[in-house]
């Protein structure tokens, strides 16, 4: 009878790890199918973040992960033109700080950039301790499993579109997403107002701060350095999470610059109106210009970034920027979202 | 008894209650109809059928119910 | 913590399996208990003292309700029959009396919490008529997650103590685990103490079988809720809040989608929760049996949320129409009415309080209170009408037992339903009554012409595609179902290779296909708010 029990715990023993084997590996299939999927046949819009582990090793000198405030905010091409540092962009909607952990994980294993930037506006996205959990189990999860992220690539496929097995695994826009839509913000004026601390109740959770701690560990571990950052964003923003970011920032001497900050705003001449393609939450090419071009001026003045422009081994960089303005020319006639 | 069957057949009609068990729990008789036969019992026994008895097991048959008559009209 | 979430199928569900298993036998209910406080703190923080202090009340009112039951046990046997009578009297009134005070008290706890701002501010409402210039500021009470089930719960099992004899349990761990066990503190299913209680403190073996299919029936319930209830969220946004605009067809179609929205969501969780529970070799009672198969709103209510209906009819239904006034009522009334409508008086008082209830239950606003109310004027109805229906049919020559008739009381109960939704779901009443409006007069010439609103806003080709598939394939399996046929076990004995095909590719369809992530916003239970 002994005998006859154990052989049958055996059997479910065996089709437990059979069917868990077999799930594993349609994971991993889906997974690297969604995530073949990111890229896009056309060069203009193909912003797949992953693009960074396709370019040369050790060519990229700054980094800047985050949302998607960070993907439409930042073009790393117009830094190439107009200061010679090479960029990229990892910013996905809605991705968390525990993704972003991950991320710059693989990022370094092919590059070593000199400054990592970090977009401050996913430090808000969950508003309580489950929500919280459940991000860093989600990232822990979709790191072996990118198919829970990127799922949504698969619908591409009901178009049955053959190009989009064609698209390279390198982005020309270095990750940015291109948009020349304008919707303007009518929160302008009152986003970064005093109002906004009594009216917010959000806090900056200690798990995050915690993260956050671990990512400048791993840039420090990288010879990189960090700066928190927050691309303008009426939408995500405000002086609340300012302050809250701010006193972290000065209470573990973190780099933080918010180019909300009214001073800034008016320095870059920035407009609300024509700068934003959906009233306010993430900037269109126009914005993305002027905060790109602001934030490139700010960085090469308080850190040491190279000019790459006559290095011949980067001239790959000039063809892309060349395409990248003339593909923007084009795409002037229609609106792209 | 036969009183009993009475009753039932006129709160459920169409239903062979000497044979049928599991009332309650295969929802032959609804609340409503355990309401009304209740109502129907207190009044040709003259008893008071209190909150305590109203459970499916003195309802599941006839002779549950009769059962239930029983130990009250002991009670009382 | 919601149970489709990430972080309770992958971390919290399966460390709580590991410690309940790891224990031996009789301290397993330990593990249930701590994985039900780590569940409620993350949930709830610090509210989960209210329960912790309310669990010890109802500790302390159950010891003495069973003391109080006891002595009178033990005394009645010295007494003769009339000093017998007296005595119970005694007990009762004082039973009566604790259980009164600790029901309050509870209720107080989910006024205070659920209901005091919705108060104030129809008494805020009724001084401006009135021209009086007091005010009620609004408070600002967290609402402890799932405080409306947990209190049902608690009445049930105090009022089965005091009214059924039950035995009171002695150990307050297990009490509270009992109260606040993880699978159905959120949305229930409202569990009774002589069902869940003692497979809550006996430890379980592990069973394969039983464990296999608790799996199952959590695979099936995230299809529902992630597959196809989350997906329709948008679309049912949309008709919501621009009604005005799409025609009446449209209309129609988007208050059919909540209907099977809330369904899919809300029997979705109930196979996600009982099969949590089945893991762990405990059975949950059920809260769903096919609704939609119902020929009237009584069936309706008693295959929809059945927990809910069963206690409204035990705890309120019950003794209403048994108490003594109302059967006073009903022989007085036996003098001047037909037999029958004289015995339905009590029910109908009974049936007012239990359709009031139910709609004030689910929530603080003058449209679940209506929404109840609604049922009542249905079930009333009906009930009055009933003998004159029964006339009408012989007149006519109408069999209400035939399939036609009975497919017609489907379709009239469906139609009743989705009424009762359009009501429940609206933003408010005045909404629900313009959004009824325009229903009835809309037409096909709105600003959205048929197809404008048919796609896009949510639902494209795929997303109809995929909910006209599942919606017959619910349909199938209900219809089967009807019929006897047990689907999830007949899956259970399917060769290994088609049991595993089926299975892999669900998780594969759920997890490819489900609306989470990018595009989607998280959507909250429906049925956690109250």
């Amino acid at each position: 009878m002994q005998t006859n029990l154990s052989v049958h715990q055996k059997k479910n023993f065996v089709k437990t790890a059979v069917f868990l084997l077999i799930l594993f590996l349609m994971l991993k299939f889906f997974s690297d199918l969604s995530l073949y999927l990111n890229r896009n046949p056309d060069p203009l819009l193909h912003s797949d973040s992953h693009g960074i582990l396709a370019e040369p090793k050790d060519s990229i000198d700054v980094v800047a992960i985050g949302n998607s405030n960070v993907r439409s905010g930042i073009t790393p091409l117009n830094w190439w033109n107009e200061y010679g540092f090479t960029g990229y962009t990892w910013g996905e909607a809605s991705q968390r700080i525990y993704n972003s952990r991950f991320y710059l994980q693989e990022i370094f294993k092919k590059q070593s950039p000199k400054l990592v930037l970090l977009e401050a506006s996913c430090f808000f996205r969950d508003s309580s301790l489950a929500e919280e959990l459940d991000s860093i189990v989600r990232a822990n999860i979709s790191n072996y499993f990118p198919v829970i992220m990127y799922h949504h690539n698969l619908m591409k496929l009901t178009s049955f579109d053959p190009e989009i097995f064609h698209s390279p695994a390198r982005s020309l826009p270095k990750g940015y997403r291109f948009s020349n839509k304008h919707k303007a913000s009518k929160d302008s004026k009152s986003y970064m107002s005093k109002r906004t601390l009594k009216e917010n109740t959000h806090t900056l959770h200690p798990l995050v701060k915690q993260e956050i701690l671990k990512i400048r560990q791993l840039c420090e571990d990288n010879n990189a350095q960090l700066l928190i950052l927050t691309l303008p964003s009426t939408g995500d923003w405000n002086l609340k999470y300012h302050k809250l970011v701010n006193q972290f920032c000065t209470e573990n001497k973190l780099d933080f610059l918010d180019m909300n900050k009214r001073k800034i705003l008016h320095s870059m001449h920035f407009s609300w109106k024509y700068y934003t393609r959906d009233r306010g939450i993430h900037l269109n090419y126009e914005g993305a210009s002027t905060a790109t071009s602001y934030l490139g001026n700010y960085l090469t003045e308080n850190y040491q970034l190279p000019d790459h422009r006559n290095d011949k081994n980067y001239q790959q960089w000039n063809e892309d920027f060349d395409q990248f303005l003339a593909l923007i020319r084009n795409a002037d006639e229609t609106e792209i979202q | 008894m036969e009183t009993i069957l009475k009753i039932l057949n006129e709160v459920k009609p169409g239903v062979d209650f000497t044979k049928e068990t599991d009332l309650v729990n295969r929802q032959i008789l609804t609340s409503m109809e355990i309401m009304l036969l209740t109502s129907e019992l207190n009044e040709a026994f003259d008893i008071e059928i209190t909150l305590p008895y109203i459970v499916p097991e003195n309802f599941s048959s006839a002779k549950a119910i009769y059962n239930m008559i029983l130990k009250i009209e002991e009670e009382e | 913590m919601q149970y489709n979430t990430w972080l309770y199928l992958l971390a919290f569900l399966p460390l709580t399996l590991a410690a309940y298993y790891l224990l031996p036998l009789r301290l397993r209910y330990l593990a249930l208990l701590a994985a039900s406080i780590v569940f409620y703190t993350i949930s709830c923080g610090s509210r989960i003292l209210i329960l912790i202090g309310s669990t010890l009340v109802i500790y302390i009112t159950g010891c003495l309700l069973e003391q109080i039951s006891e002595k009178f046990q033990e005394k009645k046997k010295e007494l003769s029959k009339d000093e017998r009578k007296l005595l119970k009297k005694q007990v009762e009134h004082q039973k009566r009396l604790l259980l009164t005070f600790s029901c309050l008290l509870l209720a107080g706890i989910l006024v205070l919490t659920k209901y005091l701002n919705f108060f104030c501010s129809n008494l805020n409402i009724l001084f401006e008529q009135l021209k009086i210039s007091a005010h009620i500021p609004a408070f600002h009470f967290l609402m402890p997650l799932g405080i409306s089930f947990y209190t049902l719960s608690a009445i049930s099992y105090l009022t089965d103590i005091s009214r059924q004899g039950a035995k009171a349990q002695k150990n307050f761990l297990k009490l509270l685990l009992f109260l606040m066990f993880f699978p159905v503190i959120v949305e229930g299913p409202i569990s009774r103490y002589s069902k869940l209680g003692n497979q809550l403190e006996e430890g379980h073996s592990f069973q394969y079988q039983s464990f296999c299919m608790g799996l199952q029936l959590m695979l099936w319930g995230l299809c529902k809720k992630v597959l196809i209830a989350d997906r329709m969220n948008r679309y049912v946004k949309y008709v919501f809040n621009s009604y005005e605009n799409i025609p009446s067809p449209v209309i129609a179609l988007g208050i059919c989608c909540y209907t099977f929205q809330i369904y899919m969501e809300f029997s979705g969780c109930m196979d996600i929760v009982t099969g949590s529970a089945q893991l762990f070799g405990i059975e949950l009672e059920k809260n769903f049996q096919r609704p939609f198969f119902s020929k009237n709103v009584n069936e309706f209510w008693r295959r929809w949320h059945i927990t809910l209906g069963s206690w409204l009819r035990d705890y309120i239904f019950y003794p209403i129409s048994i108490s003594h006034p109302f059967q006073k009522l009903s022989k007085t009334a036996r003098k001047h009415l037909p037999v029958y409508y004289a015995s339905a008086l009590p029910m109908i008082a009974a049936l007012f309080a239990v359709w009031f209830g139910n709609g004030i239950w689910h929530g603080a606003e003058w449209k679940y209170i209506v929404y109840g109310l609604y049922y009542y004027a249905i079930v009333v109805l009906g009930m009055l009408l009933e003998p004159a229906f029964q006339k009408a049919a012989l007149a006519f020559s109408i069999n209400r037992e035939s399939v036609w008739y009975h497919r017609f009381q489907i379709f009239r109960t469906f139609c009743l339903v989705n009424l009762g939704m359009l009501i429940f779901r609206a933003d408010s009443l005045t909404k629900a009554a313009e959004m009824f409006r325009a229903l009835l007069f809309n037409g096909f010439s709105t600003k959205e012409t048929m197809s404008e609103a048919l796609l896009g806003h949510g639902a494209g080709v795929l997303e109809w595609t995929l909910l006209l598939a599942f919606l017959l394939l619910v349909l199938f399996i209900g219809i089967c179902q009807e019929k006897g046929i047990h689907i999830r076990e007949t899956i259970a004995s399917w060769p290994v290779f088609w049991r595993f095909g089926l299975y892999l590719t669900t998780i594969c369809i759920v997890v490819t296909a489900g609306a989470y992530g990018v595009g989607f916003g998280p959507v909250d239970f429906i049925y956690a708010q109250f």
